[in-house]
């Protein structure tokens, strides 16, 4: 992972905060950063450390492939629309 | 380990680092460019005193925000700390120009054709220079930060 602000990282993570009903400074205080790191990983500012991706998606209980891709991840509605295309065709 | 524990720097606010680096800066151009371009007397007291409050408030600056000055163990998370790199870089990159502009001035005013200060305007130059070098990581973390809205 690049500690740089022109990463190619994709991350879930504000899906993942969300789900878990976390505030970014909840999740911030559970990693040992400041709030607004949170908000620079969100908006893809930041790519983070192996230590900290880890951190993070051992807070989700989620592998850091999970949370973090090279590629960009699926819209949320097309992924969840996949599989009832496959049930429908059936 | 103990000498962190028995000093910790402080940290001013984002908003505090924005205005006092404002302020600072435009007492040190009202205070050091101010008589070299205008009919006011650099040496009076009026002008003395502008440029001290600069320098008090770029001191001010340069202590309160983890730019320039010693940070302690644990004081800034990864992400602060590549941004301070990048402050700090940015800052010497700045003083480099800067450095090296004055010297080609100094080459083109040789002969005599070209302007160059006196004794202490040369010492209010190089001031100005050392407390923008010093405030310059701050003001760029301070401008760069941004506050969340949760």
């Amino acid at each position: 992972m690049m500690n740089n602000e022109t990463s190619t990282l994709h991350n879930r993570l504000a899906l993942f905060r969300a789900e878990a009903g976390l505030s970014r400074k909840e999740l911030a205080e559970q990693v040992g950063v400041n709030p607004q790191t949170i908000g620079f990983l969100e908006r893809g500012q930041y790519g983070p450390s192996l230590e900290l991706g880890l951190k993070l998606a051992r807070v989700f209980g989620v592998s850091v492939e999970t949370l973090f891709s090279l590629e960009p991840f699926a819209p949320l509605a097309a992924s969840l629309a996949a599989p009832r295309l496959v049930e429908g065709g059936r | 380990m103990a000498q962190s524990a028995l000093f910790k720097p402080p940290r001013f606010s984002t908003m505090r680092v924005r205005v006092l680096s404002g302020l600072a800066l435009a007492a040190l151009v009202a205070g050091t460019i101010g008589p070299l371009l205008l009919p006011i007397d650099g040496m009076g007291g009026v002008m003395t005193m502008t440029r001290v409050l600069g320098w008090a408030l770029a001191a001010a600056v340069a202590v309160g925000s983890p730019g320039w000055r010693y940070v302690a163990p644990g004081e800034l998370d990864e992400r602060e700390r590549a941004e301070r790199a990048r402050a700090v870089v940015i800052g010497h990159r700045v003083t480099g120009i800067s450095i090296c502009l004055a010297y080609i001035w100094l080459l083109l005013a040789a002969p005599g054709r070209l302007w160059l200060p006196n004794m202490h305007e040369a010492g209010w130059l190089m001031a100005m220079l050392f407390w923008v070098h010093v405030m310059v990581p701050a003001v760029i973390l301070a401008w760069r930060d941004r506050a969340e809205e949760e």
